[in-house]
């Protein structure tokens, strides 16, 4: 499982959660639709 | 004839907001973002992916294929970049090329221009460097929007494929 990092950048806090099945999805479409020059 | 002397801007500053690691994580997202900015910049250093992927960039969280990236640059100091993409469901926020699948170190910086408003569309636009593990290159611009309305609350710097093994993410506000 990968890992998203996120910045709050109102209060500064950094958090780590797991990322999502939806977003593991999502992260394999996005390599289907990156352009290969 | 003598060339008009246009009045200075307001004083301008550039402030950091927030800065973090990239090692261990495949998305590195800045949100709650601040609305006292007239334009936002992130810079990506040392940043080392372990996979065959270029990175990519996501505006409020949005992944719908209505994403129109460009980008313009050499590979290598041979072949020359230059061109629109069809529509993609993320930014490039480096050209896919000269990758390889053990390791490749990026740099760049990409600025998000009047983010805080409700009458433009979601875009950026930045530079990239790139080297792969071979002695490799390519550099270029890069930059597109996504077909809806801002204002910008968030960005997310990511990889399609593997984690980012290295490298940091700084955010930055100029007024």
């Amino acid at each position: 499982m990968s890992i998203i990092r996120e910045v709050n950048c109102t209060t500064g806090e950094i958090v780590e959660r797991e990322e999502t099945d939806a977003e593991k999805a999502q992260r394999e479409i996005d390599a289907a639709t990156t352009t290969n020059e | 004839m003598a060339f008009k002397e246009f009045p200075l801007g307001p004083t301008g500053s550039l402030t950091q907001i927030a800065t973090t690691a990239m090692s261990g994580a495949s998305t590195i997202t800045f949100n709650n973002l601040p609305t006292s900015f007239n334009q936002l910049r992130v810079v990506l250093d040392g940043v080392w992916v372990s996979s065959a992927t270029p990175l990519l960039l996501r505006l409020n969280n949005q992944s719908g294929t209505f994403y129109q990236c460009w980008a313009y640059g050499s590979n290598n100091g041979i072949n020359q970049l230059a061109g629109g993409f069809a529509l993609q469901t993320s930014l490039q926020a480096s050209a896919n090329i000269n990758l390889r699948s053990d390791t490749n170190k990026f740099q760049g910086t990409f600025i998000f221009p009047n983010y805080n408003t409700s009458t433009s569309i979601l875009n950026a636009n930045g530079n990239f460097d790139m080297q792969n593990s071979a002695g490799d290159y390519a550099s270029g611009l890069v930059g597109g929007n996504y077909r809806a309305l801002g204002p910008l609350t968030r960005i997310d710097f990511l990889v399609a494929t593997g984690n980012f093994t290295a490298g940091t993410a700084t955010l930055y506000g100029l007024k």
